[in-house]
């Protein structure tokens, strides 16, 4: 990495580099990150994590920051960090999506939330907020949310007598006015006043011109309500019955977590940042926790049966994911016995996890310092048990659909997605591996004993939707594995560290990333040294592989294939919108 | 005829299922199976007991009004409101403050338990809350003190027992 | 120590509803309009005819609840996890038909709605034929729940759809879904012919009806 360093240096004298752990962050001046960015890529860092923004409203600059990974063998540990910071009044930064594609959707999601212009950026375009958004981009440090819990209970006629309230800092006391707002929302005036409002679906109306590339072309909207759709929309363009473009609408389920987390403390921000994918909670917190650690400074306080029982936990929600994806997959694949049976079976798993975390899917079962209870007792011969029963189910989905020929005619040679473009695009997760790349960040950059762990990564190499789909089904199996290696090999002892007195995050960043069940998933987390985050960046699996996945893969297809081609990239909606 | 043979194999596999016991469980009928101990806080060793995280259960002889459980809460959801309960009063608690917790706010995380350093909240579980009125998902102190008919609870009140497994 | 408490709150509990049932935020129509007396003739007719129809339109309509398929946010997966064999809602007649929305009855209302949703769920909601029922599923469709302070959540769904049954939890877990249909069912017992809420009978379904 020594050797990096030193040709940044050469190239711009005046970038700061500094080495922490596997994090090397590079912070050059904004004329010459396009070059240090051509650098770090011939280096070796091809795979793009995300780009993160942070506002720092006093000393008048906005931090642009990405993230770059790699999925070569003796650099898969490493991040690079590559940045710049950029006047707040004239936030103008150069696109890199020239050097690394898959930055496309990442540049235009800071375009919106910071206001920073891409110059160069092919379609800088809104993604994720309403289309009568009229205020500053929303991650600005001087745009404050408002606490509307008062105004609800009054909505609700909830008159409560005598109550001790506590009185919010006063930049979230709403208004007057933002009472009047939330009272009659003005958007459902104006969206039912007219469809032939050209403000209206402003966004849509832009996508619609997007794909509408020619007289042939008929462009369609394929959600919200649709059912192979999801939470999202895509807006097709057909010739025919053939894709010719697509354009995906996000931004349904948009809950603006990220400037949430900058007004709850660490223990507070859990149960939200468990939500974007509730059937893989732990798999969404488990990043937040480590990078949460680090902050706190526990990192080495954390018991190890904690850390085991955590393993644990993470891979009973992998399985809920996957069963719960390949539920789906069977509907959309025109089986619903497959649905039926893999809900059924998932209830064993489901059985096994709520005797541990008290809830059937939404655990908030790991904080920072440990996990918040122990195994009751007799949980790891009921564990060990449901373990086998569910591997005996998992061998009847072979017969019933991985060998059934419908599937098999509705899946192979569809959607294939080769090894150079599931790279450049930033794909992670089951979608990365069934196009060939060995990467996991279980195995890359080991965490919480995951390395005391014998287990195989399956990987395939056709990069068509029955690869996916098989090396899902594959990752249950190695799944149950772990599981039972792990209830093994944990040893009776504390759970948790104990915290006394008020709890404050050091000065400095942090980057963790795990392998949730959907793929790499990182946390970026600025703390200033107070009870609360400065920044916290989410980066899901979801927003990497959907937005990218789908618009490189679909066009060609037919439409029929679409719900095949889309939910075989195990995507979810919810987790790219945050 | 390959194909035809996998298509009838599959079939079979399916139809298989006919003798086998049913997964299907009649919920309102039979028990729903969920697990039955209390989800409650040791604030001394600062771990939990396993158990389910349902509606809560307010020890109010016990409580003392320190509002923690509320501040937790305020950011996360704002479910938690302290109210004066003049009809109850107890020595500890010399302002008559409890918690009340409006469920149509609630996300049954739990962090409340956790904050509380006496003892008093538990989580039960019972799940069958849901109502015609946004109004009485409401629940005052006095109607939290009140055991839900299902579980048991991992303490009894003033001496501590064993955990109880579900 | 324990029993010496309950007997008390539940005096309390008694003193403070002395003012009897409050009205409930979801009745279609007025009490009064539909309680008045009738006509001798037009009792027996009732008797002979009207009741008998009701009853039969109503078992109709309870057990052909067809929900929309529009996934508004992740309390989806509970309904996925309802609709599978070990839950198995379609017991009650809840049927995820995937069919257009002209042919359903049924809107649950799988949590978080954004802004950017809100009104393409309210057309949904238009375009549903009468009689239709909306149950607000998890803490987000109810009051916003975790996102109090989101700039982009609207603060409960029954801001613009009126809403027959509240489920609380995040995500509410399968048997709360079974429970909150079963009430719905008992609500559309206490309907006339026309749809509207002829009794309030419903009403000791509600959890906290033993509490009175
Ligand atoms: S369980 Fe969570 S949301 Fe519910 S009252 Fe306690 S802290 Fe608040
Ligand atoms: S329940 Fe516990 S935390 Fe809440 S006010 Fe009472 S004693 Fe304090
Ligand atoms: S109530 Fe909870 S599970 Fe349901 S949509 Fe809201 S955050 Fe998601």
């Amino acid at each position: 990495m020594k050797d990096l360093i030193d040709e940044a240096l050469k190239v711009a004298p005046e970038t700061k580099c500094s080495i922490q752990g596997n994090r090397v962050k590079i912070l050059a001046p904004v004329e010459s990150v396009i070059k240090i960015g051509e650098l770090v890529k011939r280096y070796g860092f091809d795979h793009i994590e995300s780009v993160c923004g942070t506002d720092y409203p006093a000393d008048n600059t906005i931090e642009v920051l990405y993230f770059v990974g790699s999925v070569r063998e003796e650099l898969k540990s490493k991040v690079v960090i590559l940045g710049s910071r950029i006047p707040r009044g004239e936030p103008i930064f150069p696109t890199l999506t020239n050097i690394w594609p898959g930055a496309y959707f990442h540049e235009r999601e800071e375009y919106e939330m910071l206001g920073i212009r891409f110059e160069g950026h092919p379609q800088l375009a809104r993604l994720l907020l309403p289309d009568d958004w009229d205020d500053i981009p929303p991650l600005r440090k001087d745009f404050h949310v408002k606490k509307w819990g008062a105004a609800e209970r009054e909505d609700a006629g909830l008159k409560i007598e005598r109550a001790v309230l506590h009185h919010p800092p006063p930049e979230c006391i709403p208004s007057a006015d933002d009472f009047k707002k939330v009272r009659n929302p003005s958007f459902l005036e104006r969206f039912q006043q007219a469809f032939d409002v050209p403000e209206y679906d402003t966004l849509g109306r832009q996508l619609f011109d997007w794909v509408q590339k020619d007289e042939r072309t008929i462009a369609i909207s394929f959600g919200i309500q649709h059912p192979g759709s999801g939470h999202m929309r895509l807006v097709l363009g057909v010739d025919g019955d053939t894709v010719t473009e697509v354009e995906p609408d996000i931004g349904y389920v948009h809950r603006g977590k990220e400037k949430m987390c900058e007004y709850k403390n660490y223990f507070q921000n859990i149960p939200q940042l468990e939500r974007p994918t509730i059937h893989d909670s732990t798999g969404m917190i488990f990043p937040y926790v480590l990078a949460a650690e680090e902050i706190l400074d526990i990192a080495d306080k954390v018991p190890e049966r904690a850390k085991y029982l955590r393993i644990i936990m993470a891979e009973f929600n992998r399985i809920l994911n996957h069963t719960y994806w390949l539920g789906i997959m069977g509907i959309f694949t025109g089986h619903s016995t497959m649905f039926m049976w893999a809900m059924g079976d998932r209830e064993i798993i489901i059985d096994a996890a709520q005797r541990l975390g008290g809830a059937r899917v939404t655990f908030a079962y790991l904080v920072p310092g440990g996990v918040r209870n122990d195994a009751p007792e007799g949980w790891e011969d009921y564990v060990l048990k449901a373990c086998d029963k569910f591997e005996k189910r998992l061998d009847r989905y072979r017969e019933i659909y991985f060998e059934n020929p419908l599937f098999l005619d509705r899946t192979v040679g569809v959607g294939v997605l080769s090894r150079q473009d599931a790279i450049d695009l930033g794909i992670v997760g089951p979608a990365l591996r069934a196009s060939g790349v060995y990467s996991d960040t279980r195995k890359d950059e080991p965490y919480s004993l995951y390395d005391t762990i014998d287990f195989d990564v399956p990987v395939m190499m056709d990069g068509d939707s029955y690869a996916r789909c098989m090396v899902s089904y594959m990752e249950m199996y190695q799944s149950l594995r772990i599981i039972r290696q792990a209830v093994k090999m944990m040893k009776p002892g504390p759970v948790r560290y104990h915290f006394r007195g008020r709890v404050r995050g050091k000065v400095g960043e942090a980057y963790a990333r795990t392998e949730a069940a959907r793929g790499s998933i990182s946390f970026y987390i600025v703390s200033d040294g107070k009870e609360k985050p400065y920044r916290v960046k989410i980066n899901t699996p979801s927003f990497r592989n959907l937005l990218a996945g789908v618009k490189k893969i679909l066009p060609g297809h037919r439409i029929a294939d679409v719900p095949v081609i889309h939910w075989s990239l195990n995507y979810w909606a919810v987790d790219a919108d945050r | 005829m390959v194909e035809a043979l996998k298509i009838i194999k599959a079939m079979q596999s399916g139809l298989r299922h006919l003798f086998y016991s049913r997964v299907t469980r009649r919920y309102p009928e039979v028990d729903s199976g969920l697990p039955e101990g209390y989800y409650s806080f040791d604030p001394k060793k600062g771990v939990a007991t396993a158990g389910w995280k349902g509606r809560h259960y307010l020890e109010m002889d016990k409580c003392t009004g320190c509002q923690l459980c509320s501040f937790m809460c305020d950011e996360i959801s704002n479910a938690i409101i302290m109210v004066e309960v003049p009809e109850v009063r107890f020595e500890q608690n010399k302002k008559s403050l409890f918690p009340s917790v409006d469920y149509g706010r609630c996300v049954f995380c739990g962090l409340c338990v956790d904050a509380c350093p006496f003892e008093c909240l538990h989580m039960t579980p019972e799940i069958r809350l849901a109502d015609y009125d946004r109004k009485k998902l409401y629940y005052s102190p006095l109607e939290l003190s009140i055991q839900p008919a299902v579980g048991k609870p991992s303490y009894v009140v003033g001496k501590r027992k064993e955990r109880v497994e579900g | 120590m324990q029993s010496k408490i309950d007997a008390r709150a539940i005096e309390a509990i008694i003193q403070s509803r002395k003012e009897g049932p409050q009205p409930t935020g979801v009745l279609v129509g007025k009490v009064d309009e539909v309680i008045k007396p009738k006509s001798l003739l037009r009792r027996t007719f009732d008797y002979i005819i009207g009741e008998p129809l009701t009853y039969l339109v109503n078992w109709g309509r309870l057990y052909s609840l067809w929900p929309t398929h529009v996934e508004t946010a992740c309390c989806s997966v509970e309904i996925g996890a309802s609709a599978g064999s070990r839950w198995d809602i379609e017991r009650f007649g809840v049927l995820e038909a995937f069919g257009s929305l002209r042919q359903c009855d049924l809107m649950l209302v799988m949590g978080t709605v954004t802004r950017k949703l809100a009104p393409r769920l309210k057309l949904i909601w238009d375009q549903m034929p009468e009689p239709k029922f909306c149950i607000a599923m998890g803490a987000c469709a109810i009051s916003g729940g975790l996102y109090e302070q989101s700039y982009n959540v609207l603060q409960g769904v029954d801001k613009i759809i009126p809403v027959d049954v509240y489920i609380p939890g995040c995500p509410p877990p399968a048997p709360a879904v079974i429970d909150a249909i079963v009430k719905l069912q008992e609500k559309i017992r206490c309907m006339d012919l026309k749809g509207r809420v002829a009794s309030e009978a419903y009403l000791r379904l509600s959890p906290k009806w033993r509490f009175r």
